[in-house]
């Protein structure tokens, strides 16, 4: 329950009950016709109400409820709208906090105020300094704190030329200085961008919501017509119907439910991309996330680990596994990079280091390492720097034994770590790439959720192979070039698929463009960020597949709300209509299958149930219906037996208990 | 009665003429099957209730009225 604590709390519930009644412009309201509508049905209403109170009508006391409760329904449609906005702003506000006062150097050594830098002018950050403005690093290289904008507290590493190159206004230098041309003016930078998103300012409908919208407008039309008939009808039997009744009726059937959560749910989507430390450009984009088709995915972070693991000790003729082992054990023991330690690992427990061993280190002429113990030298490396290394003493047969081997791991994916001891060839250390513990199962999340994945790799077909054969993704891109990305892209866009990616290079900008879902990395390049049309500022390749679920989960949400609110309708029939017409068709009773105490008390509990439903739902549609991965035919079947059959029966019992309440408290 | 002619066919018309304009998906493994009992199911009772919300009114004040007259006496 805290999750349902956190979305009511005082702070955020204040400023969205004012917010509500400022919504209430008309201005505001026309962007959604059915609320807008409502709107104008309520205020036709309290005029009617008025024109009564003068001439000092009967029946005043029900007319008055009736009009309370439309103005609360239109009231409720705006406080959701207005709470959802009311969480971006929160975290907006903690975000402007860092954009206080933003000075910047320039070239000339004068202090300026960062609101008048221009584009393309260079500005020195020294350390401790806040980068004043969105920029490309032209020189220098220094570790930059980002947690202003990214939760992550380890500084990060930006430097000119290459991947790394973009720096963030607001972010700040802990270490060594940079000169950063500036590529965005004050207010357009990425931080504002970021502020305008999480607020709502920028918010534009997104096709879905227009299609939605168009629906929801055309039932509004048909049951206007409806509705509208009815006075000739009762003119048959002789009777009149009261205009408060027909639009009490009315209200209640157009799908106010919907309409009023419709623009919380697509707030409240972005919302949850930005908690998930991603920052969708639009709506469309989240939207475009739900129904993707293909994943593109990085090998290299994303399937594995990145750092290559050894897994396998093959030793050469004549030598025994203890031998090759051990020399493999002792010359990785000072060797602290990823592939060392995991030698050392593999290897398992033995003797350590002896006194006055020294280090041979890697550089980047010998590529071997190892250590020296005494003149003993024991060395591993790439097969043909070993080889190169001992020279003419080697054996022939060794060597060729060693090539051939070494033949065998490149063909297998692997990459193969020649051993040496003194003069002696030993084997090779079989170092292979680690696919990520989990992500087999989650590919197979991914099938059963109908989306094809493809490894992108820059590996050699043989090598990619193998290792996408041992993840499980579906298809693979091997010796894969940026141009190669963007044809795969292209392919599959004709095909009608959408199509969703994520990178960080300059080189991936126009693949990203290109990709319906282009999910740039944050510690990519400006060109990059620029392309996509999301940003993670956590940098994690692999959250494109929570992404999409996320874009699903707000389709869903959206889907469920609107059968939910157009199955009400049905109960709300059964309601109002005997109420109404039991007076000129005694017989009509029948109908009254909940047995509601009165005509007058089974309207106003229709139109009571109709507007408390509203904020009864806000929790549902802010933090979106649950959802976990499954064929689109199981979900669907899943959602219409809760939210289908759930919206049918649900008003019948909320209907009676309503008028219960009502009949026990003589309301009407 | 041009308009209740009319003014139903015509959207009618534009729908179809915005479904041909579309372009078209193909069918893969995240398509929801429109073979079952589920898909069934589902159209029918959309065209129900739709259809019933629409009609409902009239419906109660012609035939079912009636019917409920003719019992009563």
């Amino acid at each position: 329950m805290s999750q349902a604590q956190s979305l009511f709390t005082r702070e955020l519930m204040l400023p969205a009950l004012r917010d509500a009644v400022i919504k209430l412009s008309p201005r505001v309201l026309i962007r959604n016709p059915v609320m807008f509508v409502t709107a104008l049905v309520a205020a036709l209403s309290s005029m009617i109400l008025l024109e009564g109170l003068a001439r000092a009508a009967p029946d005043l006391g029900f007319q008055a409820q009736l009009v309370f409760w439309l103005w609360l329904t239109v009231l409720f449609g705006n406080f959701a709208e207005a709470l959802a906005e009311g969480r971006g702003k929160a975290q907006a506000a903690s975000l402007r906090a860092t954009k206080a006062d933003l000075t910047a150097r320039l070239a000339d050594g004068r202090m300026v105020s960062a609101a008048t830098l221009k584009v393309g002018e260079v500005v020195l950050v020294e350390t401790g300094e806040l980068i004043p403005a969105d920029g490309e690093v032209v020189e220098g290289c220094a570790s930059v704190n980002e947690a202003a904008i990214t939760g992550e507290s380890a500084p990060v590493i930006r430097e000119g030329g290459g991947d790394r190159s973009a720096v963030t206004a607001g972010t700040r230098v802990i270490a060594d200085w940079i000169r950063v041309r500036v590529t965005a003016a004050a207010g357009e930078g990425f931080l504002d961008r970021m502020i305008a998103l999480v607020e709502g300012a920028e918010r534009q409908k997104t096709p879905n919501e227009v299609a939605l919208t168009i629906l929801l407008t055309g039932l509004t039309l048909i049951f206007l017509v409806a509705v509208g008939t009815l006075p000739a009808f009762a003119a048959y039997a002789h009777g009149m119907l009261a205009v408060p009744v027909l639009v009490a009726l009315f209200v209640t059937l157009i799908p106010t439910t919907i309409s009023a959560l419709l623009s919380a749910i697509g707030i409240a989507g972005m919302d949850r991309l930005v908690r998930f430390n991603v920052l969708a450009k639009s709506g469309r984009a989240v939207e475009a996330a739900g129904d993707i088709d293909v994943l593109l995915l990085d090998k290299t972070g994303t399937i594995t680990i990145g750092d290559r693991q050894a897994s396998d000790f093959l030793t050469l003729p004549g030598v025994t596994r203890e031998a090759l082992i051990d020399a493999a054990r002792l010359a990785s023991m000072a060797d602290e990079t990823p592939e060392g330690r995991s030698i050392v690992a593999l290897a398992g427990a033995g003797a350590p280091l002896p006194v006055g061993a020294e280090e041979i280190r890697f550089t980047s002429q010998t590529r071997v390492s190892g250590v020296l113990i005494g003149d003993r030298a024991l060395v591993k490396g790439a097969v043909d720097a070993v080889l190169r290394r001992l020279g003419d003493s080697v054996e022939p047969a060794a060597a060729n034994a060693l090539r051939e081997q070494a033949d065998r791991i490149a063909r297998a994916g692997g990459t193969p770590l020649a051993v040496a001891d003194g003069a002696r060839l030993l084997g090779v250390i079989y170092l292979k790439d680690v696919v990520k513990a989990g992500i087999r199962e989650r590919f197979a999340e991914l099938r059963t959720m109908g989306i094809r994945t493809v490894m992108i790799t820059g590996d050699n077909p043989l090598t990619a192979a193998s290792i996408a054969a041992e993840s499980g993704v579906d298809d693979f891109l091997a010796e894969a070039t940026p141009e190669d990305k963007l044809a795969l892209i292209r392919a599959e866009q004709q095909g009608g698929r959408l199509v969703a990616m994520c990178g960080d290079g300059t080189n991936d900008a126009p693949a990203l463009a290109q990709s319906d879902v282009g999910v740039a990395m944050n510690t990519g390049t400006q060109a990059a960020r620029e392309a996509g049309n999301m940003v993670d500022l956590d940098s994690d390749p692999t959250k494109l597949i929570e992404i999409v679920g996320l874009g699903k989960q707000l389709l869903m949400t959206r889907g469920a709300l609107t059968t939910f609110s157009i199955a009400n309708d049905v109960a709300k029939y059964f309601a109002i209509l005997p109420a109404i017409f039991v007076v000129l068709y005694p017989a009509l009773a029948v109908l009254n299958v909940m047995h509601l105490a009165s005509p007058q008390s089974a309207i106003l509990s229709a139109i009571i149930f109709n507007a408390l439903i509203i904020p009864a739902l806000v929790p549902l549609a802010l933090k979106g219906v649950r959802y976990r991965p499954a064929p689109a035919g199981e979900l669907l079947a899943r959602n219409l037996a809760i939210y289908g059959l759930g919206g049918l029966i649900a008003p019948f019992i909320g209907i009676k208990a309503i008028d219960l309440v009502v009949a026990g408290l003589h309301l009407a | 009665m041009v308009v209740g002619r009319f003014g139903v066919l015509l959207p009618a018309l534009a729908i179809a003429g915005g479904l041909a304009a579309k372009k078209r998906v193909p069918e893969g493994p995240g398509s929801f099957p429109t073979t079952g009992m589920l898909w069934i199911s589902l159209l029918a009772s959309v065209i129900l209730i739709v259809g019933g919300l629409t009609f409902l009114p009239s419906l109660a004040l012609g035939p079912i009225a009636d019917h409920l007259q003719l019992f009563a006496h």
